[in-house]
């Protein structure tokens, strides 16, 4: 094992090596650096996006997600990613409209500057940092429980974490978007490989499909239906982890970043269908490593279950293979995030472009040293947390979506989204009920934003028109 | 006609995702299976192929042009 370890991984690094030689210029600005020149066609485009969305929260989280909750993963994310890439059609069309317009050097600033109010600018940089530093913890927290189950006495447990970040800040300090784009590639590649491989042959392990799922039924029916189990996939939860989602390119930098330096339009939406395509191809083996785990691990915990199904079960050159894949996946997610922190970062300052090149690159250090101690604070609830990760993020999409859709958008807005994300953090924290009449808070909140917003939005859409006219 | 188009592929995939949660995302329905795949399982996967066909789709129905090049 230790062999083909060794042989892969040595592998992976010098492709990551190879990837930041290729991108590093010495003379580069801070943009070159920053939007890797903004010339990202449609498959590397699609490569960097599926790797900053599909992380360690798929490949782990989502087998143990199908084995303890059942088929209601299935809608929970693929068809949620599908809504997704559908509505990136519209939406990058029309954040290339207001980012060729205003300019673009970071969704914080370009708020800022369509506002024509910093606040704008802060509250999207506050929800950035508050709900992807998080979210790149439960990436690393994530490999670090995999592996240390693994591989018990060989490094102390925060030791993974930290090699992770180490690798991740070199090559991104050296290489910029660029170096990450291509690493990407690289990952998005490796990471579908394994899921396929390890996919397979735990449905060969099941013994088939039919008779797979033939065991579920007798064992624990409920995970073939809906709600699950555990009642966790009830509509509401269903509709509101779409929306959540759906939202993800419009609240999480990273994609936002990502769809404005595209090479144009039609590598865009080409872009759009193939993340869409790859949903499902990654999503599908993830189901069937999770109906492996319900015929074979229905009580074990997550790190046992994760650690037998994904390397003991596995021949050894496959299991060596699936660390480095899932080493890979947990890579390519934490540093578009904690890249796209220092572009937000970049964004709203106003120095010169030497002196925004080095406070990006020590924000870089500074934002992975952060995460790195969180880490160590996460819980093992990998999907979940994922979730509040993404519905926190997306409360501030009414900002968002009125600077894409209006020249001068509507003030209250800004509002509308600080109130939003007070109360998200208020209910995460306990001030905030969680639960209001049996729907989730952030169902209702969805609800409530949808109006309130579109309201405004067809307000000031019409105010506009009858000054336009007078 | 390419702007009717892509209103038209819009206003389906909007009923289409409405419709599936009113009607077919039920709770605690099994049955009818295929080949032994629960309903919530094969439905969701249909659904979500149709959603990525639509957005293939829209891409070539889409009516304006790259606002970048303009």
């Amino acid at each position: 094992m230790i062999g083909w370890l060794i042989f892969f991984f040595s592998l992976f690094l010098a492709m990551l090596g190879y990837a930041s030689y290729r991108s590093y210029k010495k003379d580069r600005t801070s943009d070159d650096f920053i939007f890797a020149g903004s010339n990202i066609g449609t498959i590397l485009g699609f490569l960097t996006f599926s790797a900053a969305l599909f992380s360690a929260f798929t490949f782990m989280g989502m087998p143990d997600f199908f084995r303890t909750h059942g088929v209601g993963a299935w809608i929970f994310l693929a068809l949620s990613d599908a809504l997704m890439v559908f509505f990136l059609i519209w939406f990058g069309y029309s954040l290339r409209k207001r980012a060729s317009i205003n300019g673009y050097k970071g969704v914080a600033g370009l708020m800022k500057s369509c506002y024509g109010n910093p606040f704008a600018g802060y509250l999207v940089f506050a929800s950035a940092f508050l709900f992807l530093i998080p979210y790149v913890a439960i990436q690393i927290r994530g490999i670090s429980i995999f592996l240390d189950a693994a591989f018990p006495d060989m490094l102390p447990y925060w030791s993974w974490s930290a090699l992770l970040v180490f690798i991740m800040l070199i090559y991104s300090e050296i290489g910029g978007l660029k170096a990450i784009v291509y690493s990407d590639a690289i990952q998005g590649v490796i990471m579908l490989t394994v899921i396929w491989i390890i996919g397979v042959t735990c449905l060969q392990m099941s013994g088939g499909l039919e008779s797979g799922l033939a065991k579920v039924s007798e064992t624990n029916a409920d995970l073939l239906t809906l709600p699950g189990p555990k009642g966790l996939f009830t509509s509401p939860f269903l509709i509101a982890s779409a929306i959540a989602i759906v939202l993800i390119p419009v609240s999480q930098p990273q994609f936002t970043t990502r769809l404005v330096v595209m090479k144009n339009l039609k590598s865009v939406h080409r872009m759009a269908y193939a993340v869409g395509i790859f949903a499902i191809l990654v999503i599908l083996p993830t189901a069937f490593i999770g109906l492996y785990g319900a015929v074979k691990y229905p009580e074990a915990s997550t790190a046992d279950f994760l650690a037998n199904a994904l390397l003991f079960d596995q021949a050894v050159p496959v299991a060596a293979l699936a660390v480095v894949g899932l080493f890979a996946a947990c890579l390519s997610t934490t540093n578009a995030q904690i890249f796209a922190l220092g572009t937000e970062l970049r964004s709203m300052l106003s120095g010169s472009d030497k002196f925004n090149m080095r406070v990006t690159k020590i924000s870089i250090l500074v934002f992975s040293l952060i995460v790195l101690v969180f880490s160590t604070y996460m819980s093992d609830e990998l999907v979940l947390l994922a979730r509040v990760s993404f519905a926190g993020t997306s409360m501030i999409a009414p900002v968002v979506l009125g600077a894409v859709i209006f020249k001068n958008p509507p003030k209250e807005l800004i509002w509308l989204s600080t109130f939003s994300l007070v109360t998200f953090v208020l209910s995460l924290v306990g001030v905030v009920p969680n639960l209001i009449a049996g729907y989730p808070l952030d169902f209702l909140m969805y609800c409530l934003l949808f109006v309130i917003t579109l309201t405004l939005m067809l307000r000031h859409h019409l105010t506009q028109k009858t000054t336009h006219e007078a | 006609m390419k702007s009717k188009r892509w209103k038209i592929l819009v206003l389906a995939v909007i009923l289409m995702t409405v419709g599936a949660f009113l009607f077919l995302f039920k709770e605690n329905k099994l049955e009818p299976t295929l080949a032994g795949i629960p309903f919530i399982f094969w439905t969701g996967l249909l659904i979500t192929v149709a959603v990525v066909f639509a957005t293939f789709l829209g891409s070539k129905f889409f009516p304006f042009e790259d606002p970048k090049k303009q």
